[in-house]
């Protein structure tokens, strides 16, 4: 009787760690279009930053990054107060050494990884105007990767939770 | 004779199904394929002492030796 009750015991705990595992994988899919909508977000108010309020680019990153909060706030904000601490480093430098710190907490691809790379190259290269172009080229990249990771969401999503459900079940009836 | 295993069977056939039809749902064809292969090996070694048994009481009947 009792093995009856530790069998049932250990088959829930399988069954439960691997439904726990399969939404781990479906909640990269949902961080990765809610990061690039936030980025979206980010870069507009920053054009606006530049076009409008002239204010210098350390600043507006800060100012952008506080009134964000996860992780793009915090590449915001680190890279505007990395700018702000050190006068002698380049924009570019500081973006892109942010971007590798914060590698790990972002859940974006290689693609995406590329067009902030490139983005970060450029910033702070040239004057208002040239800037807001480039941001504007950067917003519709990262437009047509959010319809992608979209797409790669709704396919994907409910297959990551249905197979970490289903494949605990088959463990544990293996197991049994 | 125990019938659990044939139960555990139709489990692991059932699970299988399923896996397969949401992995094709997904567009993951050839995973889905390895599933259903995985089952099946799966489902072998759960069986082969039993045929081995099967066999060697049909030769010992039979006088095969």
């Amino acid at each position: 009787m009792i093995i009856m009750y530790l069998k049932l015991v250990t088959s829930s705990i399988i069954i439960g760690c691997s439904t726990f595992i399969g939404f781990e994988f479906a909640k990269k899919h949902v961080l990765r279009t809610r990061q690039l909508r936030e980025l979206q977000g980010a870069l507009s108010r920053l054009e606006s930053e530049i076009l409008h309020y002239m204010t210098p680019l350390p600043e507006a990153l800060v100012r952008i990054g506080t009134t964000m909060d996860g992780v793009i706030g915090d590449l915001f904000c680190s890279t505007g107060q990395m700018l702000s601490e050190k006068r002698n480093m380049i924009t570019s430098q500081a973006w892109r050494n942010t971007l590798d710190r914060l590698k790990d907490q972002l859940s974006l691809n290689e693609e995406e990884y590329d067009i902030l790379y490139r983005f970060g190259d450029q910033l702070g290269g040239s004057y208002g105007q040239g800037q807001s172009k480039y941001i504007g080229l950067t917003l519709t990249q990262l437009y047509q990767q959010e319809i992608k990771a979209q797409e790669c969401r709704q396919k994907y999503e409910r297959m990551y939770k249905s197979l970490g459900l289903l494949g605990g079940i088959a463990l544990a009836v293996l197991l049994l | 004779m125990n019938v659990d295993i044939i139960f555990k069977i139709a489990a692991v056939g059932i699970l299988i199904a399923v896996i397969n039809q949401v992995l094709v749902k997904a567009g993951r064809d050839e995973i889905a394929m390895m599933t259903t292969l995985a089952g099946i090996v799966v489902v072998l070694l759960m069986v082969i002492n039993m045929i081995n048994q099967l066999f060697n009481s049909v030769k010992s009947i039979f006088r095969f030796y």
